[in-house]
């Protein structure tokens, strides 16, 4: 199940607390909630006219899929940059006294409705799974205007899994997004003289050339990507290289070795707490490399996955390599095993932790250091809303806007 | 072993021999010439490497000098190096693009203490200490070094330079992969080159290695470094020249084998060649006696074949004139020996009526009444005397029959003779097809056969001998040929007791016999009947193994006809 969702957010800042896994806060009061804007800091472009009917999207093919999503799904709620929820199909919501019954409404004219809504949900098994990983009881569509759903546990806030795209519907008539890989091999810098509306790139060297045009409007996204050093549990990886000075450390990777805009990580982790995953004790122990030598992987397309690995490698010993790996390969030596340790990029928040925590139990997650792309914009190009999951889609809000 | 035989076995060892001490020669002069020529392009190809690898150095040594000179003129690098935080990174980078942009594959930048400032093939190795590196390489000779990367080592060959920013001196270390220098070396046929390292124990016990050239070596892989020595190899399999040499060989072999084959066909074709003619006249010498003396020994050879062909013709001739002169002795001693034969025989006959004759006389005088009692008496012993003189008369009428040659059909006289003849012994023909007509006085040529036939009927029959009873006789007919002369060959076979040597010496003598009552003239009338029509009769014998006389008599010519 873990690898079936295996494209890892961007980043989805997301209030741990409120998500279905047991933070919920005591009850309180039932009062309505209004929903808030989306901070200003989410709203980047500059006109909000898009240049023709289909928004030009250029990102690595590792987060295409977040980004297709976010354009042609809509979720009952959204996340803004900051982990805030602002509406998405539903205009605002409301809660009991004990904080597990919440009612989201939805306006009158807006299809797809709440029975919509509820209708996909059970029909999908994945939908179901994550509703019940994320504590969702029940979900009870009164009319078309009205949701009514039960946790199983009492939650302060609206839970931030309702902005999970498992949990949306395809949205009729949304312009559509033209999402362009960056990783195919091609020079990324000829992607840049073409003007996409949009190109995301933490390559110094690409921001460096975007940087020097004259069309080119450079916005740093939110911090939405933590890569740390999963080591398995019967491995021979270099704790001790990890824990002696681990402040001093991540700051020499942050500032020396990740090609990237990067800092030291910093807690709290979403993985720090996955011991009320109902199938954790399911997960497979990972076997290690029989040989001497102590073996670090990586995704080989991810070039800040690379120095972390090579950085280590070189503090370690000769017996120490790191060894580049295809996605899928990645994926199933995490499941299988074969190295001792593994360098991996995670969202720095999780909607759903149960099931964004797709490695074996057992295994030690040392952070080491967390990065941020930056969005190449055209400066005549449209306004962007950049969704809580790292996405981008075009802005609905300003007047002006489509 | 015959002459044949031997001519061949010396033919062969006289082509044989030269032969195959000229293969083994050619042989280990191929082996010789190969293996130099060998050494020769090992010794080429060493040299080239050798060429090659200084060029290379050389080469390297270049682009570090253009580097160690191009890093001071840049100030970043500059700042960087005096601590400058903003400048750190470009630092960190600063090798990578520099061993790119020299078309290294190794590049390294160390400050006086060895602490690793900047690497290009390994970029986040910095701030690592490598001392042992630039130390082993102040002797400024290239070095080959087994480098650490981030997925796992690089064999390059790298030179060493300096430069001095902001007062502080700091080392280049510079190199290119050991696979590609080697992909870059000119490509020899068979022969291939590589790396050997310390405790590589692969390449050199291969015991392929034909020459080196010997390197300093440093692992950097290894927890302590220590300076060691390498080489680079040429390595020659030996499968190649193996092979040619297996050819050159085989070749050699082939070439011996069909030589000798050629050899011993020609020592065969001239052996045959010599053989033939003398083992011609060694059978046609074998088949001379008094009998047959006609063997013709005419030759046009001018050889020592047609000498010795010419000189058994001239001796046949004298044989044959002596065996005529020996027959006219014969004759003449057979005609006194009959002449006596006759007197004692007529004598013999002419006793009785003698003796009858004067009894008669002494009745007539004494008793005339009862001479013709007394006539009556005697007149058996008249009639006695008188029958054996007639047969005597037969006899020796026999002696000398008038002849008349004409074509005969020999196969109806054997059936004819087989068919009357028989006395309870079976008598068999075996007659040939398509048998030529013989030039014979028919009535003598029954005559030679009946007594012949009647001969063997004898040997045969009555005989109680466990070898002898049942025995059998047999009359074979075929057509035979003597030099040009078309022949009629009847042969009469018996399962006798056979004869003699002694016995077969006389057999042809007048009045010699073996027979209880025989006359001894039988056998000698048929030889000198079969010598008139021209012929001749030869008796093959043994003890125990029956008797074949065998006639043969000249086929009737067309002129015949």
């Amino acid at each position: 199940m873990y690898l079936r969702h295996g494209l890892l957010a961007l980043g989805i800042p997301a209030a741990l607390g409120l998500s279905a896994c047991g933070h919920g806060a005591p009850p309180v009061a039932p009062a309505p909630q209004a929903p808030p804007s989306p901070a200003s800091a989410c709203l980047i472009g500059t006109t909000g006219v898009p240049s023709h009917d289909t928004l030009t999207i250029v990102v690595s093919q590792q987060d295409s899929a977040t980004v297709a999503s976010a354009n042609e799904f809509d979720t009952l709620i959204r996340l803004d940059c900051e982990g805030r929820p602002v509406p998405g199909l539903a205009t605002s919501w409301s809660h009991d006294s004990t904080g597990k019954v919440w009612t989201f409404l939805l306006p009158d004219s807006t299809a797809p409705g709440a029975l919509d809504l509820a209708s996909a949900w059970n029909s999908s098994p994945q939908a179901s799974a994550v509703l019940s990983m994320s504590g969702v009881k029940e979900s009870v569509p009164v009319d078309q205007r009205k949701l009514v759903v039960t946790l199983d546990a009492s939650s302060a806030s609206v839970p931030a899994i309702f902005a999970d795209h498992t949990l949306g519907l395809r949205r009729p008539g949304a312009p559509r997004a033209i999402v362009v890989h960056t990783t195919d091999g091609r020079d990324v810098r000829d992607l840049v003289d073409r003007a996409p509306d949009v190109l995301v790139t933490g390559d110094p060297n690409v921001l460096d050339y975007a940087s020097k045009r004259p069309g080119s409007v450079l916005t740093p996204l939110p911090w939405d990507r933590v890569y740390v050093l999963l080591m398995a549990p019967e491995g021979r990886p270099p704790r001790a290289l990890i824990t002696s000075d681990s402040t001093a450390f991540r700051t020499q990777l942050a500032r020396d070795a990740v090609p990237a805009e990067a800092r030291p990580a910093k807690p709290p982790y979403w993985w720090s707490d996955l011991a009320s995953c109902a199938d954790s004790d399911s997960r497979v122990p990972v076997e290690t490399g029989t040989t001497s030598q102590v073996t670090i992987g990586y995704l080989a397309s991810d070039p800040a996955a690379r120095a972390l690995a090579e950085r280590i490698v070189a503090l370690g010993d000769s017996s120490w390599f790191a060894r580049g790996l295809a996605a899928h390969d990645l994926a199933t030596g995490l499941q299988g095993g074969g190295m001792d340790a593994y360098i991996l990029s995670l969202p720095i928040r999780s909607l759903v932790p149960c099931r964004d925590a797709n490695w074996p139990a057992g295994a030690t997650l040392v952070p080491l250091v967390e990065t941020r792309r930056t969005a190449i914009l055209r400066k005549d190009g449209p306004a962007l809303v950049v969704g809580g999951d790292g996405s981008l889609r075009p802005d609905t809000t300003t007047p002006g806007g489509p | 072993m015959s002459f044949r035989a031997r001519l061949l076995v010396a033919f062969g060892v006289a082509v044989l021999v030269p032969l195959l001490v000229f293969a083994v020669g050619v042989h280990r002069e191929m082996d010789r010439r190969l293996t130099a020529e060998y050494r020769t392009r090992v010794d080429a190809a060493v040299e080239v490497v050798r060429g090659q690898l200084e060029r290379e150095s050389s080469d390297i040594a270049g682009r570090l000098a253009a580097l160690a000179s191009s890093f001071p003129q840049d100030n970043r690098f500059r700042l960087a190096v005096q601590g400058d935080a903003s400048a750190r990174r470009y630092l960190l980078d600063v090798a990578g693009d520099a061993m790119r942009l020299a078309g290294l594959s190794l590049l390294e930048i160390q400050d006086t203490a060895g602490r690793v400032l900047s690497s290009g093939h390994f970029r986040n190795a910095f701030d690592r200490l490598e001392p042992a590196l630039p130390l082993a390489l102040q002797g400024g000779r290239p070095l080959l070094v087994r480098a650490r990367t981030a997925d796992g080592s690089l064999l390059a060959l790298v030179r060493l330079d300096s430069l001095r920013v902001a007062g502080e001196r700091l080392t280049v270390v510079g190199g290119t992969a050991a696979d590609a220098l080697v992909g870059r070396l000119p490509r020899a046929r068979d022969l291939a080159v590589a790396f050997a390292l310390p405790r590589d124990t692969v390449v050199r016990a291969s015991g392929a290695v034909a020459g080196e050239v010997p390197l300093d070596f440093l692992d950097l892989t290894r927890s302590s470094p220590a300076p060691a020595k390498a080489a680079l190899v040429v390595t020659g399999s030996p499968a190649p020249l193996e092979a040619l040499r297996r050819s050159v060989t085989r070749w050699s072999l082939l070439a011996a084998a069909a030589t000798a084959a050629l050899a011993l066909l020609l020592a065969s074709w001239l052996a045959a060649r010599v053989n033939r003619p003398l083992a011609d006249l060694a059978d046609k010498t074998a088949r001379i006696d008094l009998d047959r003396l006609d063997q013709d020994f005419s030759t046009t050879r001018t050889d020592e074949i047609g000498a010795l062909s010419r000189l058994l013709g001239a001796m046949t001739e004298r044989l044959r004139l002596g065996a005529s002169r020996l027959r006219e002795a014969e004759r003449r001693v057979a005609m006194g020996d009959l002449a006596r034969q006759v007197n004692h025989d007529i004598k013999n006959g002419l006793a009785p009526i003698r003796h009858v004759l004067r009894h008669l006389d002494e009745v007539a005088r004494d008793d005339p009444a009862a001479l013709a009692k007394v006539l009556a008496e005697r007149r058996g012993t008249l009639d006695s005397s008188l029958a054996y003189l007639d047969t005597l008369a037969r006899n020796y009428a026999g002696l000398s029959p008038a002849l008349s040659r004409e074509p005969c059909d020999v196969n109806a006289i054997v059936e004819e003779v087989a068919q009357g003849a028989t006395r309870g012994v079976p008598v068999g023909t075996v007659l040939a097809g398509a048998l030529p007509q013989a030039a014979a006085d028919r009535t003598v040529l029954r005559r030679i056969l009946e007594n012949l036939v009647g001969n063997a009927i004898d040997s045969v029959a009555g005989r109680r001998e466990p070898a002898v009873v049942n025995g059998t006789v047999t009359v074979t007919t075929e057509a035979a040929s003597r030099a040009s002369e078309s022949l009629v060959r009847v042969t009469v076979a018996d399962t006798g007791p056979g004869m003699t040597r002694e016995q077969l010496d006389r057999a042809f003598d007048d009045f010699f016999t073996t027979k209880e009552g025989g006359t001894g003239l039988g056998l000698s009338i048929v030889r000198r009947l079969v010598l008139d029509l021209g012929g001749a009769l030869r008796i093959e014998t043994e003890p125990g193994t029956g008797t074949r006389a065998i006639v043969e008599l000249p086929a009737a010519s067309e002129r015949t006809r």
